[in-house]
């Protein structure tokens, strides 16, 4: 049985991505990296950014999770794909239409709440579809066995679902980490002025001005480029043979 | 084996679409030959114009009247591109840098910021002005400076207007005339005004008109000087500004949604006739009026250029050319579409001419020119600009 | 009980915000309609290349071992944590160079960037889920490549090319960065002549434009499920005790 190839789709990726990278790199310099070391406001925006990200992630995960558990069997769920299709400016901008006089959730907060909502908006939907394949294809005779054996209901839970799914919500946790953390037109539009979110920060500085402090911006795509890449490689390297695992073990 | 056959088609499909590169230069400049000469050869040709694309009023303009018309007399087909200014320049860096002879822009609308870095870069025709006839009509001291950088005849001054700010006259019964009447106003109503943040050009013109207003002449003389009194000012309204003053509008599209909402009672901009559009088509109250602080209005002029790698340089000029004309001028300076202030001289035009332009109707939200008397004030020196957008973020915002 | 009014709930959380997109008035904007052509085949490319280098490389990554794949499947996720911003200067200049500036070629190849990844990791988890026993199976009960596609693996794998063509078709929609610069304008698709909206100050501009970015795709979903239904049906019937004793 032919296995596939892997390697056009990674040249073309690769290549891309090296020579975007390459050209824009070279245009920083190792002062850059300093000076942003120190830079409050980059550190500030970092933390924001972080918490505005990680928050988002869990929450998407958890409860895009939970749906599909629960509408698995449905055929109600395909209406759950809208949000898919409205673009991130039109789900900000949704948040605006709604949420514009609303004191704790509203747009331009501190706490960000209204861009963290958007984002649940979108991303609840793009978890429920990516973890819906893989929850279809769960067996519930694996539960069965479970209370057969005796099985707590933490190892239960673990050996009959929790074993299929980490991988795919590890992978999809990563993706919506590594958008959120960069994106740009959720903030732009409801977001505030100080603690700006890195997307936001990293474009004015990209396009402000007589653009002298493009190279900064490079640098800061780069730390945090650097940062994914490294929590890439973990994920990477501890998933695959798990998954590999699974899906040999399924052979009956 | 397979995986080296499969690897190298991929390898290739980057390549396949390789035409033919950049193609032989464009021969000399055209600059040097006479525009009768450069209107003949641009006949059925295309113009390509590069425009910001948020003001349907604006696209109008384009698309419903300098088009058609172009069409008419000089068969040119007018494309109206709607992407940034900004991101233009951006294009044409990378262009000039992997040297892209040939592009695809012809006309680019540009100001500020975008005008200083292209003029850094190189990334003009060259002295398009020199060659074009309706420039004698062009006033002289809008044509002279881009927000403080010289032109250099590099780009044509296509539209001037003033800084002024609108209010909503059935919630603002008595508006404060300048700075520190403002200043009062505020304090007595909390939460009503605000300005754009300084990387937006409107807010950032806000600041400057501050500085105008509480700064001494020396001081605003100096880029390097400590515009301790602007900071204190703004700092001083801030708490009783929309939000606090914990959070400003990112651009002035969303500072004329507030507006428009009713959030605020006051908005800004650099067209004093820039109300007249929205009101009509109900964006705006309908009880939108002027105000012009008596510490000055900034003039401002914003232009069109060519890029250095035009496809359709002839076209370009001849666009341009078009767009300078007293009529084209006063299609624009009519609200219908744009309401747009003209960069003519009228003192140039015959009588006719200026009595039409006199007698295109001013609605309510657009001040009566002798409000600005003794108010224009011209623009700072550039540096000042990114002197604002470096310290207005920690001296006020945060 | 319980579970249903969960499910009405979560929906009309869901769908209810959209009541605020219909707009007062409708136009036909011809502007639009003019970029309708070229959206559309992008779309299509878009989608072609996708499934062809996200099925062969999902296939790998999931079936596959050894360290080669590993690398394979992290350059692939690379588009994931790069930000444009950082790419989009260098990779002008690149396409320059290569003649593949302002032309739909380029972008093509550049809209592969923010679609490939997702797809990739869609079909591995297809295939993954599928089980490797499963395909050989298949391999087993029909010799023909093409036909075991078109009778077997397509609809085992129906939800993962659902969901492929689904994303790849809103992602490419609503790029505009990277077709604005790349196609440079030549290239005119919708996201260039609507996101000009949201720039301005106008509510009930930003509304239209939301429109638009959501008819299309929308539209795109209902062409491909009336296309993958009929696909199913095709098969069922064909198969209908032609390969085995089990009546449909």
């Amino acid at each position: 049985m032919w296995r596939g190839n892997a390697y056009p789709a990674a040249i073309l990726m690769a290549g891309m991505v090296l020579y975007g990278l390459w050209v824009s790199i070279s245009m920083t310099s190792l002062a850059d990296y300093r000076e942003l070391l120190t830079d409050e406001v980059f550190l500030e925006s970092l933390a924001v950014s972080g918490y505005v990200a990680i928050v988002s992630t869990v929450l998407a995960l958890i409860i895009g999770m939970v749906l599909a558990r629960l509408l698995s069997s449905t055929r109600l769920a395909a209406l759950l794909a809208v949000p898919l299709f409205i673009p991130h400016l039109g789900a900000a901008y949704l948040a605006i239409l709604y949420l514009s006089d609303v004191p704790v959730i509203g747009p331009h907060e501190g706490n960000y709440f209204s861009v963290i909502l958007t984002y649940l908006y979108k991303e609840i939907p793009f978890v429920f579809f990516y973890l819906l394949p893989v929850v279809r294809r769960l067996d519930p005779r694996y539960q069965e066995l479970g209370i057969m054996l005796g099985l707590s209901p933490v190892r239960r839970f673990w050996h009959a679902r929790g074993v299929f799914l980490l991988v795919p919500m590890l992978e999809a946790a990563f993706i919506l980490l590594a958008f959120i953390l960069f994106a740009y037109e959720i903030p732009a539009l409801l977001g505030v002025t100080y603690p700006k979110l890195l997307g936001v920060y990293a474009f004015d500085l990209y396009t402000q001005g007589d653009l002298s402090e493009q190279p900064l911006a490079f640098a800061m795509s780069v730390v945090l480029t650097g940062g994914l890449f490294v929590l890439l490689l973990l994920m990477t390297g501890l998933t695959r043979p798990l998954a590999a695992k699974i899906s040999r073990g399924r052979s009956e | 084996m397979k995986t080296k056959v499969i690897s190298f088609l991929a390898l290739s499909t980057l390549l396949v679409g390789c035409g033919t590169p950049a193609t032989t230069p464009e021969p000399k400049s055209v600059l040097g030959t006479s525009y009768q000469s450069i209107e003949k050869e641009a006949e059925k040709s295309t113009v390509r114009m590069y425009m910001w694309g948020g003001d349907d009023g604006i696209n109008a303009y384009i698309d419903e009247y300098v088009a058609p018309r172009l069409k008419k007399e000089h068969n040119i087909t007018l494309e109206r591109v709607p992407i940034e200014t900004a991101d233009i320049i951006q294009k044409l860096r990378a262009e000039k840098q992997a040297g892209k002879e040939k592009g695809v822009i012809d006309v680019v609308w540009i100001n500020g910021d975008n005008f200083l870095n292209a003029k850094k870069d190189d990334l003009l025709y060259g002295e398009i002005t020199k060659v074009l006839p309706n420039m004698k009509y062009v006033d002289a001291a809008a044509q002279s400076s881009d927000s403080g950088t010289k032109t250099d005849g590099l780009e044509a001054a296509w539209g001037k207007v003033q800084y002024t700010l609108h209010y909503d006259a059935a919630d603002v019964k008595s508006p404060p005339t300048d700075l520190k009447a403002l200043k009062s106003w505020v304090k007595e109503n909390p939460g009503r005004f605000t300005y754009p943040e300084v990387t937006d050009f409107t807010g950032n013109a806000f600041v400057r008109h501050v500085m105008y207003g509480v700064e001494s002449n020396e001081t605003l003389k100096d880029p390097k000087a400590d515009f301790k009194k602007t900071w204190a000012y703004l700092n001083e309204i801030k708490p009783y500004l929309w939000k606090k003053g914990k959070t400003y509008p990112k651009t002035l599209a969303q500072l004329d949604q507030l507006y428009a909402k009713g959030d605020v009672d006051f908005t800004m901009g650099f067209n004093e006739r820039r109300a007249e559009q929205e009101v009509t088509s109900g964006t705006f109250p309908e009880q939108t009026r002027p105000i012009v602080l008596k510490d000055g209005s900034i003039a401002s002029t914003h232009f069109l250029s060519v890029p250095f790698n035009a496809p359709n340089p002839k076209g370009a000029l001849v666009t341009i050319n078009t767009l300078l004309s007293p009529e084209a001028q006063l299609k624009k300076y009519d609200a219908t579409y744009w309401g747009d202030g003209t960069s003519l001289d009228l003192s140039t035009l015959n009588t006719s001419e200026q009595k039409q332009f006199a007698d295109v109707p001013a609605a309510p939200s657009t001040p009566k020119p002798s409000v600005f008397e003794g108010k224009v004030r011209t623009e700072l020196d550039p540096s000042i600009f990114e002197m604002i957008r470096k310290e207005w973020p920690s001296r006020v915002a945060r | 009980m319980k579970k249903i009014s969960v499910i009405v709930f979560v929906v009309l959380l869901f769908i209810l915000p959209l009541i605020g997109l219909i707009p007062g008035e409708w136009s036909w904007n011809p502007r639009l309609e003019a970029t309708l052509g070229t959206t559309v085949a992008m779309i299509c490319a878009v989608v072609l290349l996708n499934h062809l280098f996200g099925y062969m490389a999902g296939k790998a990554i999931a079936f596959q071992t050894g360290k080669r794949v590993r690398v394979a499947e992290f350059l692939i996720s690379l588009p994931l944590f790069v930000p444009v911003l950082l790419l989009s200067f260098g990779l002008y200049l690149t396409w320059i160079r290569l003649g593949l500036a302002d032309r739909f070629f380029g972008v093509l190849l550049v809209l592969l960037l923010p679609t490939l990844p997702y797809t990739v990791r869609l079909y591995t988890n297809g295939f993954q889920a599928l089980g490797e026993r499963m395909l050989e199976q298949m391999v087993l009960i029909e010799e023909n490549r093409f036909k075991r596609w078109f009778y077997l693996t397509g609809p085992m794998l129906r939800s993962t090319l659902q969901s492929v063509t689904l994303l790849v078709t809103v992602i490419t929609i609503s790029q505009y960065a990277l077709v604005a610069l790349i196609g440079g304008g030549i290239v005119r698709m919708i996201a260039l002549e609507v996101f000009p909206a949201y720039s301005g100050n106008s509510q009930e501009a930003a509304r239209l434009a939301t429109l638009w970015l959501i008819g299309l795709p929308v539209l795109f979903y209902a062409l491909q499920a009336v296309i993958f239904s009929s696909w199913i049906r095709i098969v069922r019937r064909r198969l209908n005790g032609s390969h085995d004793t089990t009546s449909q």
